[in-house]
């Protein structure tokens, strides 16, 4: 994107079923409808047949290839036999993508200051793509007001969530004590470790 | 309902191919899970330090994935990253993959009292983002990011 100066990635309508009904929902997503079905992942002997004219040297080399290739090289895991075989060969962890997902989610929720991705860029950026005009930012004098969004949490709200996470009990080791990790002044979540990252997003 | 990888749809898959191989059930599946770490707690080290476990998929859901019945098969240690150069890391490791499935390995059951052929595979591996990419060879950053879409991922 131009101003948040970070690579997007678009069309997540084209994973959801097909004739899904928010694959059809134009102003809720990018200003387009979806239609193509989604891609399947490539089997093991696809991504054999892909990779096995690859050539690749380990180490630090001096001239790069001129050929950009989206795959780099031979996995390791392809020397053994039945590796082609497998359906699922690479999971990813779940506890990384909990945390990442629940901080940006907590941040841009309770809209805390350097943790919300919900900026002055974000809002130049939606301008660029002509979408959601209502969140255009507006320039009073010096200041610029940005108009809050529709999943930001008014004061009263964000009350109402840190008090209801505050007289959460949990069993003994399920997580860490929830009520230390909500300081009511600031109305907000410090403090919090991928384990309980991942507690809450269950 | 899904409780275990031995419920999963690949599990049966793969002990329908290969007969010789899902009839023992002694014959254990394990899992590769790799990720960088800090060691001793410091979190700005400028050398890169990362660990490779393996996970037993034969035993029970509760005790598969407890610190008890991990190997820690390797400690990487790098002033970098090694990126892609992880193969030959690996390499020794996966050798010992082509032992335990081609030969197997002489083990001796206590339980019954003889000595029989283990054989051993590599069922998945568990990372995060950036060590798929590492692994698999696959380009996980820049403008074709997706491992699924591939030379379609849309990006702006």
């Amino acid at each position: 994107m131009k101003h948040g100066r970070k690579t997007v990635y678009l069309r997540h309508q084209s994973f959801l079923k097909s004739h899904h009904p928010y694959q059809r929902l134009k102003k809720a997503f990018n200003g387009h409808q979806e239609t193509s079905s989604s891609l399947t992942p490539l089997t093991g002997i696809e991504v054999y047949e892909k990779v096995i004219n690859i050539d690749h040297t380990f180490g630090k080399s001096k001239k790069k290839s001129s050929v950009t290739n989206i795959w780099k090289k031979i996995s390791i895991f392809f020397d053994l036999s039945y590796w082609s075989r497998l359906e699922v060969r690479h999971c990813i962890d779940v506890m990384h993508v909990d945390k990442n997902v629940c901080d940006s989610l907590i941040g841009t929720l309770l809209n805390i200051n350097g943790k919300t991705n919900d900026g002055l860029n974000a809002r130049l950026d939606l301008i660029e793509m002509n979408i959601r005009g209502e969140l255009t930012p507006i320039e009073m004098g010096k200041r610029t007001y940005l108009p809050p969004g529709c999943y930001t949490m008014s004061k009263d709200e964000k009350v109402i969530f840190c008090q209801c996470l505050k007289d959460v009990k949990v069993p003994q080791g399920h997580s860490s004590t929830v009520k230390n990790l909500v300081p009511m002044q600031d109305l907000k979540l410090i403090r919090l470790k991928s384990h309980d990252c991942h507690i809450l997003m269950q | 309902m899904y409780r275990h990888s031995a419920d999963s749809i690949q599990w049966m898959k793969f002990d329908d191919e290969f007969l010789e191989f899902g009839k023992e059930s002694r014959n254990i599946q394990l899992c590769l899970a790799t990720d960088g770490m800090n060691m001793f707690g410091n979190m700005s080290m400028n050398h890169s330090s990362g660990l490779v476990l393996l996970v037993i998929y034969n035993l029970p859901p509760g005790l598969c994935m407890k610190q008890k019945h991990m190997m820690l098969s390797m400690m990487i240690s790098n002033p970098k990253q090694l990126g892609t150069d992880i193969d030959v890391y690996l390499s020794p490791l996966i050798e010992d993959f082509k032992l335990m499935w081609d030969q197997g390995v002489e083990v001796f059951d206590e339980f019954v009292n003889e000595t029989f052929k283990m054989h051993a595979m590599l069922f998945c591996t568990i990372n995060d983002f950036p060590a798929y990419g590492n692994l698999s060879g696959c380009s996980v950053k820049g403008h074709k990011a997706c491992p699924i879409c591939e030379e379609d991922t849309t990006s702006q």
